[in-house]
């Protein structure tokens, strides 16, 4: 409604006054989507600073204050053996990226033997509907743009996860917990140099974080809440990343990134499960009020990730001045490889909220409204382990 | 500008108001960032094919040759996409320079402060030298090939971070003897110009005054920062009318160009020594007369120049604890006698063998060789993966023989 009108009165002015107004009004619709008062509270801060301010992309570090407390136990309890046994699980699953992964494989993005994404990932003809034809070496240009995109997305987001394991790792009460979230704290550090090394030595390309992710990034960062961090990153940020991964995994034929993936989900699937884990009990004990603002929040975020996570970094590379923002918002949206990417995502996301307890009848209309409770059906995390995922996307490649 | 004076957390607080107004404003006025990260240290694919075990070789730019004396040179590089270079103060670089079909190593130290879009590296040309002729002649847009930085030569990085949170100052007497000025020089400018509250002295010795190297830059950066920065040249053979100090820089010239700095007394002080050999040797002694704990001075090693000169075979043969090694470099076998406490590649560059090395100090793996008889005793810690000690390297560089043995370049 507010986009429709805003559509129209845009019409008249110029492509890049249009791009402006454009943008400012998505962040603006952003925030006013937000039922829940306290939601908006906790998330317009982040707003500001990610949408409007846009601190991710000033050029120099951010920094983003935390207020959490970290719990110190002196009698070393033994308190909750499925951590344990995930700690253990993990210490076993550690892997030497500089061995593991074979380097020196030369990657050619252009070379069609070994695609990083199939020509399917992007629906040409709807861009050419949109009045851009694109030759055959253009398109194979833009696939290696949004391939690179995306993998600059999930550095970006792994470097969120490092920080927020470390704080996890000192917020959490359970002990065990805090021994697991030692080995998550070295994976996510381990995920960031092999990502970041893919990137700069093979792809060559690093894109500016999505203004997006930096709202959901700073948003958990900056939250005093152990359980919203955990809420946030082990579940709506690991779910994403899963999502993308598996996406990946099953579309790219390049061997280097294909297996460097599937490291990085037997991690990964560790982390949420440790999410499930940890988070199970404690919203079994949060009352009313408390639960219903983390079942509005993690509906919020979720949305977030749906609705925004729209590759316009690649926009503005290729396509500013050519085409609107907004007919670009629509070819994303709708182009197959994206599409996928949701399924993926949310195939995970919406089992484990339900497993923890945040997707409860008040809120079960709103999942149906947007079309994601088709997905209530899967398994949670604490039941799929790394290679049962791999199985399961392997079998769907 | 007032924000200096404000206390660090409001001056920061500012800033960042400025950055987001800043962000805010250009984006109304219809500029928004890159939408791509600019990275800092892109890497080129080729001319790594030449250069064995060195994925990291990378390209730069020559902007310009800049004339220091009748025989230093700076040559002034550039990213090809004008990144900062970051290195840490003191480090330095290895040129990979093509010489009649084969590639030769050498490093040269930045002597510009680092984090800026340019790379001054600062070489004395040898007389009949290989490759600094050659260097000298670039010409302003020609490539050349680098691998680094490398070195720990630097002030680390802990106690500038606890002198600036601390009532403690960073206090730094750095001693140069010739060419050594380079990596000390980037020290001096890269300290003062992050550091508020650093002072600095710095001793520079050479011949005659037209060998002092940097005369330029140094004299500037004393004037920028004269309460900070004392700079004190030291001549052997001076010109008339010279009022600084004189006389080759032994221990008794140190000690009395050392007595002369207020510096040198503080209790804080680091001294920082890079230079020939002999002249190190010297300042070494001098500071150990006048009580400075070792802990205080850091040397910078140049384990391996251009052309050793720790062992000669001639030498070595006729010395009584020498050993016999063998180094096989393609179809040819080296033979030669190492002295006690010489590294195999000291002993083998002095034979003649066409061994590459780079970093000298253990930190590169380019001068790596196979063992294939006898024991190697490597320095630790030294950049060795399990997996190619397991296959019997070791480095050349900091490889010493126990007793006969044979090796064999890759």
């Amino acid at each position: 409604m507010f986009g429709k009108k805003n559509e129209k009165l845009t019409a008249l002015l110029p492509l890049r006054m249009r791009n402006q107004l454009d943008g400012f009004f998505e962040a603006v619709q952003v925030l006013m989507e937000i039922r829940d008062p306290r939601v908006l509270a906790s998330l317009a801060p982040s707003g500001l600073r990610g949408l409007v301010l846009q601190r991710g992309k000033q050029g120099v570090p951010t920094k983003t204050p935390a207020h959490h407390s970290a719990h110190f136990d002196w009698t070393y309890p033994a308190d909750n053996p499925e951590m344990r046994a995930l700690y253990t699980r993990a210490k076993t699953g550690q892997w030497n990226s500089d061995t593991t992964l074979a380097w020196d494989t030369s990657v050619d993005p252009f070379d069609p033997a070994t695609p990083l994404l199939p020509d399917g990932f992007l629906d040409f003809d709807a861009l050419e509907g949109h009045g851009i034809k694109l030759d055959a070496k253009e398109r194979q240009r833009l696939i290696h743009s949004v391939a690179s995109w995306m993998l600059s997305q999930f550095l970006h987001g792994e470097q969120g996860a490092l920080f927020a394991a470390a704080q996890v790792t000192e917020a959490v009460q359970f002990f065990d917990g805090k021994l697991y979230g030692a080995t998550q704290v070295m994976d996510e550090g381990r995920h960031v140099e092999v990502f970041h090394r893919y990137l700069d030595t093979k792809l060559e390309k690093l894109y500016q974080v999505n203004d997006n992710l930096f709202v959901i990034i700073d948003a958990l960062m900056a939250d005093s809440r152990w359980d919203m961090k955990f809420l946030g990153m082990q579940i709506m940020v690991e779910g994403l990343a899963l999502g993308a991964f598996g996406t990946l995994y099953k579309q790219t034929k390049e061997p280097l990134l294909k297996n460097l993936l599937k490291y990085v989900i037997q991690d990964e699937a560790r982390h949420v499960h440790y999410g499930v884990l940890a988070l199970k009990q404690h919203m079994k004990q949060l009352g009313g009020s408390e639960l219903r603002e983390r079942e509005d929040w993690s509906f919020e975020v979720a949305l977030l990730m749906r609705n925004r996570f729209l590759a316009y970094e690649v926009y503005e590379e290729w396509f500013e001045g050519i085409l609107p923002r907004d007919k670009w918002r629509e070819f994303v949206t709708h182009t197959p490889g994206m599409h996928q990417f949701r399924q993926t995502m949310f195939s995970r996301l919406v089992p484990n909220l339900r497993e923890i307890g945040l997707i409860t009848p008040r809120i079960l209309p709103r999942y149906e409204k947007v079309g994601l409770l088709q997905y209530m059906g899967g398994l949670a995390a604490d039941r799929l382990d790394g290679d049962g995922l791999l199985a399961e996307l392997d079998r769907a490649a | 500008m007032v924000v200096e004076h404000l206390p660090r957390a409001w001056s920061e607080a500012l800033r960042q108001l400025e950055r987001d107004v800043t962000s805010v404003g250009r984006r109304a006025l219809g500029h928004r960032p890159s939408p791509l990260v600019k990275r800092a240290q892109p890497q080129q694919p080729p001319a790594r094919a030449a250069i064995r075990g060195r994925e990291d070789a990378r390209e730069l730019v020559v902007a310009r040759v800049v004339r220091e004396t009748t025989d230093a040179f700076t040559l002034v590089l550039r990213a090809p996409d004008d990144a900062p270079f970051a290195f840490l103060a003191g480090q330095f670089y290895t040129l990979l320079t093509p010489v009649d079909g084969e590639v030769v190593p050498r490093n040269y130290s930045a002597s510009n402060a680092p984090g800026s879009a340019e790379l001054h590296l600062t070489i004395k040309a040898k007389t009949g030298g290989r490759v600094s002729p050659l260097l000298a002649r670039l010409a302003p847009g020609e490539r050349v090939s680098v691998l680094g930085p490398f070195g720990a030569f630097t002030v680390a990085p802990r106690a500038a971070a606890a002198a600036a949170t601390s009532v403690r100052r960073l206090v730094l007497v750095l001693v140069a003897g010739g060419s050594g000025i380079t990596p000390l020089a980037s020290i001096a400018a890269a300290t003062l110009a992050s550091d508020p509250l650093a002072e600095i002295a710095l001793v520079v010795a050479n011949r005659r005054h037209e060998d002092i190297i940097l005369a330029g830059p140094l004299a500037a950066l004393a004037s920028a920062h004269p309460e900070r920065c004392t700079l004190v040249h030291v001549l052997e053979e001076p010109p008339a009318a010279w009022t600084g100090e004189v006389g080759r820089l032994d221990r008794h010239t140190a000690a009395r160009a050392l007595a002369a700095l207020s510096l040198a007394a503080h209790p804080d002080a680091a001294f920082f020594v890079c230079g020939p050999d002999a002249m190190r040797d010297e300042v070494l002694a001098a500071l150990a007369a006048r009580g400075v704990a070792e802990r205080a001075i850091r040397i910078e090693r140049f384990a391996i120049g251009p052309r050793p000169q720790v062992t000669t075979s001639l030498a070595a043969f006729a010395s009584p604890g020498a050993r016999p090694l063998a180094i096989r470099v393609k179809d040819r076998t080296h033979r030669t006698m190492v002295l006690p406490g010489a590294t195999v590649l000291e002993a083998g560059l002095a034979a003649g063998a066409a061994m590459p090395f780079s970093c000298g100090v253990g930190g590169c793996g380019a001068c790596r060789v196979k063992v294939t008889s006898g024991e190697v005793d490597v320095e630790e810690p030294n950049c060795l993966s399990d997996a190619e000690r397991a296959a019997g390297y070791v480095l050349a560089c900091v490889g010493r023989p126990c007793g006969p043995c044979s090796v064999e370049v890759p």
